[in-house]
């Protein structure tokens, strides 16, 4: 462009849209390339990651999006580990996809082993608050709290609610059938009566 | 903190940089993704995508899933990551293309020049992008291409698949379209430190 504004313009365009990215956004994009590359050269399944936000972590619209940055981390790890079969878990991945694994999940406190310090899966479960329950012994309060009847309720509250004998061995009920007065009304007899010709009663023609 | 970058590197082009980029080498694709990230990433907000660096990470995926297919040089590599970026953006994001609420954030290094001035290149910057609104879908993919991308024409034409000639004439037009809407709004050249 050899007009003065326009080259002006594509200089202040430039500077509105085009900033380096965060030495993290590109630690997280270039792992994901990596590993999508990787993948294909070992013809090990390719992990979908999807990486953005800064500092944090997208999912593309997968629904996650109410989760913290966290429980994405955590549920994007699980993803790819279940589509690798559970081979970062073993260890068992190409060297750049296990060290890339290895180095997201070790931020939730997930720790798998490297392809250079191979190591057990530890989870730290003692980190997962437990709920406050009454242990044995303990009377478990019961709320004192008056029963109303609801105004208006038609149900039948003290009509006895017949309950089937579903024991082994036991009688099933029998179904009470509605009754009906032309139950016992006669059934007409619909066989077709045999018919007998007495042998004389047919003259044969007679021919020419 | 993230920090300006106007300027094309076109010295930028290690040796080996896409063999180890192909083998899936970490550090090969560090320095392919600082290198071209932001432009990828300006492309997006100049095509008024919000998540800007949800394309990135697309475009650098799918690029690392197809390097395997990919045979040139660096230059032939920079033109295919914009002609992935484009096929991105226009299968997946339909992008809005109008700045009708927020405009790209523009960072300016206060540390080097005062807060006025600051300001005033902020205004300038937003305006920069506002004026693109006046153009077609192709025509601003084509003047993104070519401004912030930095791909010469036959580029750019391949990136959008179309012909050069076809390109130069969208170009044209679009120029010309983006000079008179610059005079329309006032645009004001006057000095401004770097």
């Amino acid at each position: 462009m050899s007009d003065a504004l326009l080259d002006r313009w594509a200089d202040d365009l430039n500077e509105a849209l085009v900033h380096d990215l965060s030495p993290q956004t590109v630690d997280l994009i270039a792992g994901a390339a990596s590993a999508s590359a990787t993948s294909v050269v070992t013809g090990a399944a390719a992990p979908t990651l999807t990486i953005a936000k800064g500092a944090g972590l997208a999912t593309g619209g997968t629904g996650l999006a109410g989760l913290s940055t966290i429980a994405k981390v955590g549920v994007t790890t699980l993803a790819v580990m279940v589509g690798t079969g559970v081979a970062a878990v073993t260890g068992t991945l190409p060297d750049p996809v296990q060290s890339w694994i290895a180095g997201v999940v070790e931020e939730i406190g997930i720790s798998l082993p490297t392809p250079d310090e191979p190591t057990l899966l530890t989870i730290p479960i003692d980190k997962v608050p437990l709920p406050d329950l009454p242990l044995d012994g303990d009377p478990i309060p019961i709320p004192d709290l008056p029963i109303e009847e609801t105004p208006g309720s038609k149900l039948p509250f003290d009509a006895p609610i017949p309950v089937p004998d579903l024991t082994p061995g036991g009688v099933a009920p029998t179904p009470a059938l509605p009754s009906d007065d032309k139950a016992d009304a006669p059934v007409p007899d619909l066989t077709v009566p045999t018919v007998t010709l007495p042998p004389d009663s047919v003259t044969p023609p007679s021919l020419p | 903190m993230q920090t300006r970058r106007s300027q094309l590197n076109p010295e930028f082009a290690p040796p080996e940089l896409l063999d180890r980029a192909r083998g899936g080498d970490g550090d090969a694709w560090s320095q392919i993704v600082h290198e071209l990230g932001p432009r990828v990433q300006g492309y997006a907000q100049g095509k008024g995508i919000v998540d800007a660096e949800d394309v990135v990470q697309d475009v650098f995926t799918a690029a690392a899933r197809q390097i395997g297919d990919f045979d040139g040089e660096w230059r032939a590599f920079r033109s295919w990551i914009f002609s992935i970026a484009y096929r991105q953006i226009v299968n997946r994001y339909r992008s809005p293309s109008r700045h009708d609420g927020e405009l790209p954030r523009v960072l300016v290094d206060e540390d080097h020049i005062g807060p006025d001035q600051a300001v005033v290149i902020r205004e300038m910057a937003s305006e920069a992008v506002a004026a693109m609104d006046v153009l077609s879908e192709i025509e601003r993919d084509v003047v993104l291409l070519r401004v912030i991308a930095g791909l010469d024409t036959a580029e750019v034409a391949k990136a959008v698949g179309k012909r050069a000639g076809n390109v130069r004439v969208i170009q044209s037009r679009a120029l010309a379209k983006v000079r008179a809407e610059l005079e329309r709004r006032g645009y004001v050249m006057e000095e401004r430190q770097p």
